[in-house]
Formats: C-alpha cells, structure tokens, sequence
C-alpha cells in the first residue's frame, strides 16, 4: 500500500521535474532571446528635422532619420504629381523616402529623372514608385509633420496619415 | 596517370570559375580608362607658346605681381612670407590655400597658368565638358529617335551648364587672375619656377601635404586634415574620404589616372584636378602605398621560402609515399 | 579497480590508463581504405588542415581585433596589417583559408557527387558533410563582417534583410537579428561572439560526427565496388598486402594524404603571399558607410551561385526568395532525389554522366553572372541559369537517375 503510493508519488515526480525543467528551459530561452532585442537607448525614437525653404526644384537632400537615409527631393513641374505620395508644403510637391530599396536594402541613386539600385538593377520614378526589377513595393515613406516649411521627420501628422490611409 | 587527368581537368575548372569572377568581372565593372595626360590636352593646344612665354618671362616683376596678389591667403614659406598663421589661414579661408614654395615644380606650368587665368576651369570645367561630351556621344549612338538625340543634347548642356554654375558659386575662393593679362601670368609661373625646389629633392609625404592634405587627412602617417572638417562636406558634396588605405581599395593604376584627372573616373565629382606633373603624382601615389601597404617587400621575402619550405616537404612526401605504396603493391 | 601492474614505458604507462593499444588499433592501424581511390580522397585532410589553418591565424587575430564599429576596421587594417609583427601574415592566411577552403568543399562535394559517394548506407557522411558546408557559410559570412569595410557592411545589410521575406514575423525577426534598425555595433558584436565561438563549436562537433559517419559504411572507390572489407582486412593482415583490396589508414593512405597536402598547402602559401587578391576585396578596404552603397555589391565568390539564383527571377523578389532558399538546402536532399541505388561513378552512368558535368557547368555560370552587373541581358542570363539550376535539380536528376535504374 505504501510502496504504492511510493510509487505513484515518483512517478509524478518524475513528470513534474520534466514538467519544472520545461518551463525554466523555456525562460531561458525567452531570456536569451530578449539578449539579443534592440536596446532601449536604440528603441528611443529619434526625430530629424528637414528645412525645406532654401531648395530649389530638382534640389535632392538626404537625411539621416533613426540610422536610416531619407531623401527630400522637391519636384520640378515636368514630374508627375503623386496625390497618394507627396508631401505638399505651400502648394510645392516633395517626394520624402526611406532611401533603402525595398528589394534587399541597398540604396538606391538619384539619377536626375529616377532611383536606380546599384544591387539588383531596380528602378523607383520620382514618386518613389516601383517601375523596374525586383523592388517588390514603392519605397517607404517615413512618419512625418510639417512645421511651417519644416518637416519632421519621426512625429506623426495629418498628412502622413492621409498617405498611411491611402496606402492602406 | 589516371590522377594526372583528374588534376587536369581540376586545374581547368579552377581556372575557368577564376577567370570569369575576377579578371572577367572586373573588366566588365571598371572598363579601363585611357592613360593618365599629364599635358593637359584638354586646356588649349597653345602650350608651346605657354611654355616659350615662361620661359621668356620676367621673375622680378612675377615676384612683385605674386607679393601684391597671393601672398594674402597663401604661405611661401621658404622666402619667409607667411602673413597669417596656418591656422588663421583655415579659419578664414574654411581650408588651408597650399603654400607655394614648390608650386613651381609639382604643378605642371601649363596647367599652373591656365590655373591662374581661370581656376574652375582649369580644376573642373574643361575636363568635365570634354567628358560630358564623350558621353553624350555614345548617349546618341544607343538613342533611336531625332527627339530622342535632341533631349539628351539639350539635357547635357543644363548638366555642364549647371555643374559650372555651381562650381562658379561655391567651389573656388581662389579668384582668378586672367584680368593682370597672359603675360604677367608668365611671369607669376616663372617666378615660382625660380624658387621651387626640384621634385626630386621633396619626399612623397611633403608632395601629399601640399597637393592633398587641405581635403584629406593621412591618419595612419599622422597628417592631418588642413580645413575646417565641418564646412569641407558642403564645399565639396560630400566628406572627403581618408587616403590612408587608398592602395588597396583603388589601386595603383586607378590612383594615377584618377588624380591626373578626377573627372574621368567620378564624372560631376567635387574633388578638383590639381595638375601635378607626372614625376610629383607619381611620389605622391608611391607615398599613398607606403602608408597603406608597407610590407609589399615583406611579403615576397618570407612568400618564397613558405613556399620553398612546402616544395621541399612535398618531395619528400612524394618519396614516403611511394615507399609506402610500394609495401602494399599499389 | 583494475590491477595496475608497473609501466615500462611511457607507452604503456598510457595504455594501462587509457587504452591507447586498442584505440590505436580501431582508429588507425586498422582503419581500412581501398586501394582503388584517387588524390580527391584527400581533399578530406585539405578540409581538416585548413580549418586548422583557421583557428590558429584566428586566435592570433583575436588578440588584437576590437569588435566595435569605431574600432574595427583600424583594429584590423592599422593595428593587424602594421603593427603587429607578422599579423599580416596571419590575416593573409585567414583570408585566402577562408576562401580557398570553400574551393575544397566544393571539389570535395562534386566528387561525392561524381562517385555517388553519397548513396546506399552513406547518406549520414553526406548529410553532416552538407551541413558543414551550411555551417562554413554561416562561418564565412559573419567572418566577412568583422574588418567592417563597406562590402562587410552592406553584405550584412542585403543578408539579414534575406529574413524580412519570412511571412508575419520577417520584419521583427530582421530588427531583432540586427538588435537595431539597421546593422550597427550590436550586429557586430553578436555576429563576432558566433564567429568566434558560437559556430566554430558547432563545426567541431558535425566535423567529429562526420568522420565517425565514414566509419560505418566505410569509404567509397573509384569503380562504386562493393569490397568485403572483413575478408580482405584478414588477407592483408595475414600477409598477403599485395592482392588485398585495402590498405590501412596509417601509415600508407597518410603518406598519400600527407603528399597531396604538401602540394596543396605549395599552391596555399603561393596564393597567401603572392596573389590574395581574390580574398581580399578591394571595396572592402573603404570604411563602413551606412550612407552610400557601392556602386557594384557582390557577395564572396562562393556564395555567388546561389546569389545568382536569387537574382536571377529580377521580377519577383518572392520567387528569388525561395528559389534562394531551395539552393542553399536542397544539396541536404540530394541521396533521394537521386533515384538510382546502384553505387556508380558517373563515367559508367550513360544519362547522368551528361547531366552531372552539365550542372557543373551551369554552377560555373552561375557563379559568373553572380559577379557581373545585373544590368541588361545579364538579368534575362541570370534567368535563364536560375530556371536551369532549378529543373537540373528538381527535374532532371529524379528523372534521369529513374531511367537509368529502370534500363
């Protein structure tokens, strides 16, 4: 009758240390995992700021937002307007990017007329738009607010949210 | 032998995937460029006359014209003349305008006059013309429509045009002197001629402070950069880079045409052409090796004896191995 | 407790301790190898000395490498290539090791491939032999991260950005490889801790199960003969050398070994002295620029081919993906997509002999247009290769290697 039990009581134990060893194997791996997680000080967002008054038509920038090029580029008349894409301050047309080919991560070159990626040949018009090779969506356009002739890159406003629905 | 035809036919594929990922491929991606022209063909084709006027030319008013023009924002420190401290001469200049003891002998004197007359010119805008030209040309020859040409012809003419513009507005502090007239030009050259030392007497690194130190540091030899480093990048469209480990990212080859003429290789690039004379750029790119590979002597002079080393291990392998073979009959 | 009688010798002072007689005996002396082999047999000791090579110029490496973004590429092109008395040497030979080890690998694979070494009993020797070749990768490619030169930089960009195709989780799992948005400092030093460590332990321990796979079914020959290795054990040891099949591991198929390796580690030095080049790109003596790719990005020669299969479908990024993704795994499945038993060299395979030095060829290729600018006819090239790689695998092999079973 005692050794019964006994046994029962072994054999659950034997289940529960597998059970016990289970869940500490499995905080040891979410352990390990959060190890490798982004720092709090790379998680803390960055806001860059882009002044946009001095540039000309055709005048190309870039910036760096949250480790991460983006492009400024004021549209002359002969580009074509994007209503779901540009960013419009004062009536002046401004494709704002994330310059980084939405194919591999590479960076794409403003060629005067386009975005052509030196990786795998894929071609983005003055919009942004995907036209040519293996870029399978446009490139993306960063969070934003426009202050005054200002673009704030990082801040989320009316605007960007406007180009977020059209998007979605 | 049955060993002996597999190692052929090893070696042949080898040989085959090498050919065509390294000298193949890097054929295709950088196509050689035309020698270096160290006669600057592209300024003029009055050089003999140039050359007869400095040599003609007249040093004591070319010192006097020099005194009363350039010693302002530039040193010529082995006559004692030095206005303003370097540093003082980077605060208010953004950069350090090259001191001219040895102008005279490390830039090429037909380049040093057209220099004088137009700076821009001389640094960018012909060489750029006449590259944006070859371009155009075989831009023309791939287009299939009249219309077509026509838009490429009129969109390089905005492009040389606007490149000048800009290089007008924002490159060049150094003004130019083509309003004292050809002559007083000469002299200027003649007098510098007078007081430079020989190239031969200079070293690569006095050669690579002078031509390139105002735009690039040397950090592994400690040479600083001669500017101010935050309005360098808007001057020039981006950061110069250190020249530090030049030779092994570009070359040798790619080294002597590309400061021979910036232009050729980087089309629309901000870095200027400075027109040193063939022996100079050559102790200058000779300077940029030893300071990025100093142990191309090394190398061979232990390589030969690892290898020697291996020949002599593999003889005697080979006879080892044979007498073990031999044991077992195979 | 054993009774321990009074040593001798050294010898047998270990053997009574360690049982070094007998583990000579299994290991070496009574190793059997056939005769009927070539010098591709040896690429096997290549293999094992240039990952030795590997460790002992790393280590010395390791003594003077910062893993930091700042520090890095200095660390290495300042302090390693001029300071340090011969660091230059070392770096040299891990870098022309590092690439040239690939070459062994994949001569060592083909001839699996060419002997159907791979097949009937051998498929373990095969499979811990493709997952050394995974495991070199992942070794070669956080390698090439470490002097934090712009290809280092922009190969860790393209690569980790590879994971961001993976449905649902891609875009989280790429900012969680990087530990950043992008490829920044912590990028570098997880991938120097695997580099160092994590994967080095690992290719120790499928190297070790490698070689132990290779004493089960024993070592393939030249013709595929199926040798009664117990039989001709007993002729050779009873005398008779000449007409045995076999031969023992040590000392004559290490005299073969140790002759072939000379000449290889000859052509090793040559190259590590005397032309590196191919080892060392020149673009990646450019310090890390987050902010300007270069103009042309190629990975190292070996990992073209199947950079190329990536590629090569320019119109579809997802159907590159898993073409990519098929390349690089599909070589794990290769004893049953080949659907003929029968142990033969290809020479003695009428259908497959064709197909096997057509894939070399389409391999060879691949690795080319790998390298050239996907511009213009490259892109529809690198289609055709990509499409050819494909069905030269998932097609023509099952269905050739059925024909010839069934003839």
């Amino acid at each position: 009758m005692a050794d019964c039990k006994r046994r029962a009581f072994v054999k659950g134990a034997g289940a529960a240390l597998g059970v016990t060893a289970a869940v500490g194997g499995g905080f040891a791996l979410y352990g390990m995992k959060r190890a490798w997680d982004p720092l709090p000080s790379v998680v803390a967002a960055g806001v860059t700021e882009v002044e946009t008054s001095s540039m000309d038509q055709g005048d190309v920038g870039q910036v760096e937002y949250r480790g991460k090029p983006v492009v400024i580029l004021k549209k002359t008349d002969e580009m074509p307007a994007n209503e779901e894409r540009d960013v419009v301050i004062n009536g002046e047309r401004f494709t704002v990017n994330i310059l980084i080919c939405t194919h591999l991560g590479c960076i794409p070159a403003w060629t005067g007329e386009m975005f052509k990626c030196a990786c795998h040949g894929g071609e983005f018009d003055s919009s942004g738009v995907n036209t040519f090779g293996p870029p399978p969506t446009p490139m993306v356009v960063p969070p934003f607010m426009i202050e005054g002739t200002k673009i704030v890159l990082g801040k989320e406003g009316p605007e960007y949210a406007k180009i977020k629905a059209a998007k979605a | 032998m049955r060993d002996i035809k597999i190692l052929i036919v090893l070696i042949f594929f080898t040989g085959l995937t090498y050919y065509g990922i390294e000298p193949y491929a890097h054929h295709i991606m950088h196509p050689p460029v035309e020698e270096a022209d160290y006669s600057f063909k592209d300024l003029g084709d009055d050089r003999s006359q140039v050359e007869s006027m400095i040599a003609s030319a007249d040093v004591a008013t070319g010192e006097q014209q020099v005194l009363s023009n350039c010693t302002a924002c530039h040193s010529i420190k082995s006559q004692g003349q030095q206005m303003m401290s370097d540093a003082d001469l980077i605060a208010a200049n953004g950069l350090l305008p090259p001191d001219l003891s040895n102008a005279g002998s490390l830039y090429d004197e037909y380049f040093l006059f057209k220099f004088l007359m137009d700076p821009a010119g001389a640094a960018f805008n012909s060489t750029y013309e006449m590259h944006k030209k070859e371009q155009l040309a075989t831009e023309k020859a791939e287009a299939s429509s009249e219309d077509e040409k026509r838009a490429l012809v009129n969109a390089h003419q905005k492009a040389v045009e606007g490149f000048k513009n800009k290089k007008a507005a924002s490159f060049i502090k150094m003004p130019g002197y083509g309003w004292l007239g050809e002559e007083e030009v000469a002299n200027i050259v003649a007098y510098f001629q007078s007081i430079a030392k020989p190239v031969e007497e200079l070293s690569g690194k006095e050669i690579t402070i002078n031509a390139c130190a105002r735009c690039h540091s040397v950090d592994y030899d400690k040479v600083a950069l001669q500017a101010d480093a935050e309005t360098l990048a808007p001057y020039l469209g981006s950061f110069p880079p250190d020249l530090s480990q030049m030779i092994r990212s570009k070359g040798n080859s790619y080294l002597h045409t590309f400061i021979n003429d910036p232009q050729k290789h980087l089309l629309g690039t901000g870095m200027p052409r400075v027109g040193l004379t063939k022996e100079a750029e050559a102790k200058v790119v000779n300077y940029i090796e030893k300071v990025g590979d100093p142990n191309i002597e090394a190398r061979s002079a232990i390589g030969q004896y690892f290898v020697l080393f291996f020949l002599i291990f593999t003889f005697f392998a080979l006879g080892w191995k044979k007498n073990e073979f031999k044991e077992v009959g195979k | 407790m054993a009774k321990f009688e009074k040593a001798n010798s050294i010898g047998e002072w270990l053997d009574q301790r360690l049982n070094t007689k007998e583990l000579m005996r299994v290991g070496v002396l009574e190793y059997w190898i056939p005769k009927n082999i070539n010098f591709l047999w040896s690429f096997g000791i290549i293999l094992a000395t240039l990952f030795g090579i590997l460790v002992v110029s790393g280590i010395f490496l390791l003594m003077y490498y910062k893993p930091d973004t700042d520090l890095a590429f200095y660390s290495v092109n300042y302090t390693i290539m001029q300071e340090v008395a011969y660091g230059w040497v070392f770096r040299n030979m891990h870098a022309v090791a590092a690439s040239v080890v690939f070459l062994a690998i994949y001569i060592h694979m083909f001839t699996g491939i060419y002997y159907g070494s791979y097949k009937s009993g051998r498929e373990m020797i095969w499979l811990t032999g493709t997952i050394l070749l995974i495991a070199f990768s992942a070794e070669g490619f956080s390698g090439y991260m470490l002097p934090w030169g712009q290809m280092s930089y922009w190969a860790a960009q393209v690569i980790t950005n590879l994971f961001g195709a993976i449905p649902v989780i891609g875009p989280d799992l790429v900012i969680w490889i990087r530990g950043n948005y992008v490829v920044e400092d912590a990028t570098l030093t997880r991938f120097f801790a695997l580099h160092v460590l994590v994967i080095p332990l690992i290719i120790m321990g499928v190297l070790g199960a490698h070689m132990y796979a290779l004493r089960i079914p024993h070592v393939n020959n030249q013709d595929g003969e199926d040798i009664d290795y117990e039989a001709e054990a007993r002729k050779f040891k009873s005398g008779d050398k000449r007409n045995s099949k076999v031969m023992p591991f040590w000392p004559t198929f290490v005299a073969e070994d140790v002759f072939v390796l000379g000449a290889f580690l000859t052509f090793f030095f040559y190259l590590t002295f005397f032309h590196f080049g191919f080892a060392m790109d020149p673009i990646n003596f450019i310090p890390a620029d987050s902010m300007k790719t270069p103009p042309h990005i190629y990975p190292e020669w070996y990992f073209l081919w199947s950079y190329e299969v990536l590629r090569g479908f320019f119109f579809s990024s997802d159907m590159g993906l898993i073409a990519f993704g098929i390349a690089n795994h599909i070589f794990l499945v290769f004893p049953w997509l080949d659907r003929d038993p029968a142990i033969k060299p290809m020479h003695k395979r009428p259908l497959m002999k064709w197909w096997f030095w057509s894939f070399l060829l389409i391999m060879i290729a691949l690795t080319v247009w790998g390298k050239l600018p996907p511009t213009g006819i490259n892109a529809y090239i690198g289609f055709v290769l990509s499409v050819a790689w494909l069905s030269w695998v998932l097609i023509l092999l099952p269905l050739l290697s059925s024909i010839e079973r069934k003839s």
